[in-house]
């Protein structure tokens, strides 16, 4: 259909090769599941088996597929904002819980509409702030969903 | 009538002040985030999830309908709007409806696609409300292995019609069949493909996974697009609504696709797009107007958003009635339903008659509510599709933190929406569907229960789904839909 116009060859060849790999992974796994203790017909073995072996099937196939494919066309993508946006998502779960919900919230707002190309930093931070807080007093003490509360303790 | 009782104690529950309450914030909060560019139905339900928590399961279910219609509401004003299908099934509205917005007759796309909703959502509504507890207990009767092979088909028909390539799709859905594994076995107490590590012993988060696959893969996305310019918007000019002439023509387009898309939905095998599909085509031949389509043709709205509508309403009597869901949206809704503790299938009717019946309920008034509410409040949403992707981006982010977290209060499943998100980035930048990846994970681990049972009555003897006479027949007519699109494309090919 119209889509595979644009067809990413390379990143297909490299998620291709990435679900044989997997399928590998799966296979290893439930061939070391013990079968079950002879109470049961079947164990819990069995099922994983046969999604492994399908999951094998596929990814031949599909490997076989991209690579028949041209490497032509596809999408261009900007890594720099990718990788910054990681970071930013890592950082931000990692002071979630000792920093505060609100207070990493609004660090990581800004963050991300800097990496997305934002240059009006005082307004991201404000909607940023207004956002966390609003979020914050719902969740935490209207809806009654703990969130970590960090350093700063709120007096409300 | 037993089924009007029920129908009656339900709106009882439904028409309560908090769910009435309920279901405006719901169909506001749906249709306020299903109209985000990019966020269609299922991601905007994965987003909004955790907000359901809080009330109890009756309230939730209420709350959940309104965010249910209200999203696909949301995802066909982009379409329209934005040239942006939030899902497959919206694409046919992008065809006519993104250049009848350009002509200046978004107002009248817009109408057509509520009022088309409307009716058929209205339509369908009444016929599953006989049709589902008809339907369970003929699903009462199923046996195992018959109930392994209607998921093998279920799987194998979204599969297959979803995306170009099927070797694609069941790389998705197999991935998603090994991850739905991953935890200790729930019959044995064994533990599967957990690597050792103790937080996966009690398998991954099917609500981190959902908003990983959608909200932040979706995040992620904008960020490695950020260079390309947006779509242009169309202003909304003139008064939202139809002439005479565009309500002449919009009719039989409504009924027509709600014929087609709930038959076709409410099969264990539907989904909405097919139905969407249909109805494009067949609106394009019957017209009288064939030289508009592609410039903007109201039929191809109309048509194609009642079988939308109508295929998501009919997708509710196999979700409710096998616990098969066979569309994202619908896998969204049986996650919601595991978190409450609630297993739709064959008994759900008889175990949990006061949320069935209050959650069929609750659609009638979602459908009335979204016209009421919608209609005059467009030009509002419309605002939203003006907001910045540096400001949206980051706060899809942020309720896709927040919702993960709030439901497991654990980093560690935090992280695991984010992993997700950036395979569902990298799937989707290669062409993988997502949708069969997040229906073998809900799907699988009751696909495993009844392919033991089945062995476990079998004694073991795997021909056991070859030899029952009715599983047969349903695994034939899997291999029929997994082949038949192959031989079709090297057939015309050839020509």
């Amino acid at each position: 259909m119209n889509e595979e116009a644009g067809a990413p060859g390379r990143s297909r060849r490299i998620v291709a090769a990435g679900f044989l790999v997997a399928a590998v992974v799966v296979l290893a796994q439930a061939f070391m599941i013990p079968e079950g203790n002879g109470y049961q017909a079947v164990g819990p073995r069995a099922f994983p088996l046969l999604v492994g072996a399908g999951m094998a099937a596929v990814a031949v196939a599909g490997v076989v597929q991209a690579f028949r494919e041209g490497t032509a066309g596809g999408e261009e993508t900007h890594w720099p904002s990718v990788l910054l946006l990681v970071g930013a998502l890592v950082v931000y779960a990692l002071i979630l819980t000792p920093v505060g919900y609100w207070q990493a919230t609004t660090l990581f707002f800004a963050a991300v509409a800097r990496v997305l190309g934002s240059r009006r930093p005082l307004r991201d931070v404000a909607v940023a702030l207004v956002l966390a807080l609003v979020t914050y007093f719902v969740f935490d003490r209207v809806l009654g969903i703990a969130l970590p509360p960090g350093l700063i303790r709120l007096a409300i | 009538m037993d089924v009007l009782g029920n129908l009656l104690d339900g709106f009882g529950h439904a028409l309560s002040l908090q769910n009435l309450l309920l279901a405006v914030v719901g169909v506001t909060l749906g249709t306020l985030v299903g109209v985000l560019p990019g966020l269609g139905p299922a991601t905007t339900i994965a987003l909004l999830l955790p907000l359901t928590f809080v009330f109890d399961p009756i309230g939730a279910f209420v709350m959940f309908s309104g965010i249910y219609y209200g999203g696909m509401y949301g995802g066909s004003t982009t379409a329209i709007l934005l040239n942006i299908p939030g899902e497959t099934a919206s694409i046919p509205t992008t065809l006519e409806g993104y250049p009848m917005a350009r002509k200046g007759r978004a107002g009248a796309a817009l109408a057509t696609a509520a009022i088309g909703s409307f009716v058929a959502g209205t339509i369908s509504t009444v016929v599953i409300t006989f049709l589902a507890p008809a339907m369970s207990n003929i699903a009462k009767l199923i046996q195992p292995a018959e109930y392994f092979s209607i998921m093998v088909l279920a799987f194998v028909t979204v599969t297959s019609l979803m995306g170009s390539s099927i070797v694609r799709g069941l790389s998705s859905l197999f991935l998603g069949l090994a991850i739905g594994m991953v935890g200790i076995d729930g019959m044995t107490g064994q533990p599967r493909l957990a690597f050792g590590i103790p937080e996966l012993y009690d398998g991954l988060s099917v609500v981190a996974l959902a908003v990983g696959l959608f909200a932040v893969a979706e995040a992620v996305s904008t960020a490695a697009g950020r260079h390309t310019d947006g779509p242009g918007t169309v202003a909304v000019s003139g008064k939202i609504g139809m002439t005479r002439e565009d309500w002449r023509r919009s009719w039989k387009p409504w009924l027509r696709g709600t014929a087609f898309g709930l038959p076709i939905g409410s099969l264990p095998a539907g989904g909405a797009e097919l139905p969407t599909f249909l109805s494009y085509n067949v609106e394009k031949r019957l017209s009288k107007h064939k030289e508009e389509f592609g410039e903007g043709a109201i039929e191809g709205v109309a048509g194609p958003e009642a079988a939308n509508n109508a295929a998501f309403s009919g997708v509710l009597v196999p979700l409710l009635t096998l616990g098969i869901p066979t569309s994202a949206t619908a896998s969204m809704l049986l996650i919601a339903f595991q978190i409450y503790n609630v297993q739709p299938g064959p008994l759900l009717f008889d175990q949990q008659p006061v949320l069935v019946w209050t959650l069929i309920a609750s659609l009638y008034i979602g459908n009335v509510m979204l016209l009421v509410l919608n209609l005059p409040l467009i030009r509002l949403w419309v605002k939203l599709l003006s907001v910045p992707a540096a400001v949206l981006t980051p706060a899809i982010l942020t309720f896709a933190t927040l919702g993960v977290y709030s439901i497991s209060q654990s980093v560690f499943d935090v992280f695991i929406a984010y992993g997700f998100g950036l395979l569902g980035f990298v799937l989707r930048r290669a062409g993988y569907p997502v949708a069969p990846l997040i229906l073998g994970a809900v799907l699988g681990p009751l696909m495993e229960v009844q392919f033991r049972r089945a062995l476990a009555f079998s004694e073991g003897d795997p021909t056991v789904f070859l030899t029952r006479p009715v599983s047969l027949v349903i695994l034939l007519i899997a291999v029929a839909c997994l082949a038949g699109p192959a031989v079709l494309r090297r057939g015309r090919t050839k020509k």
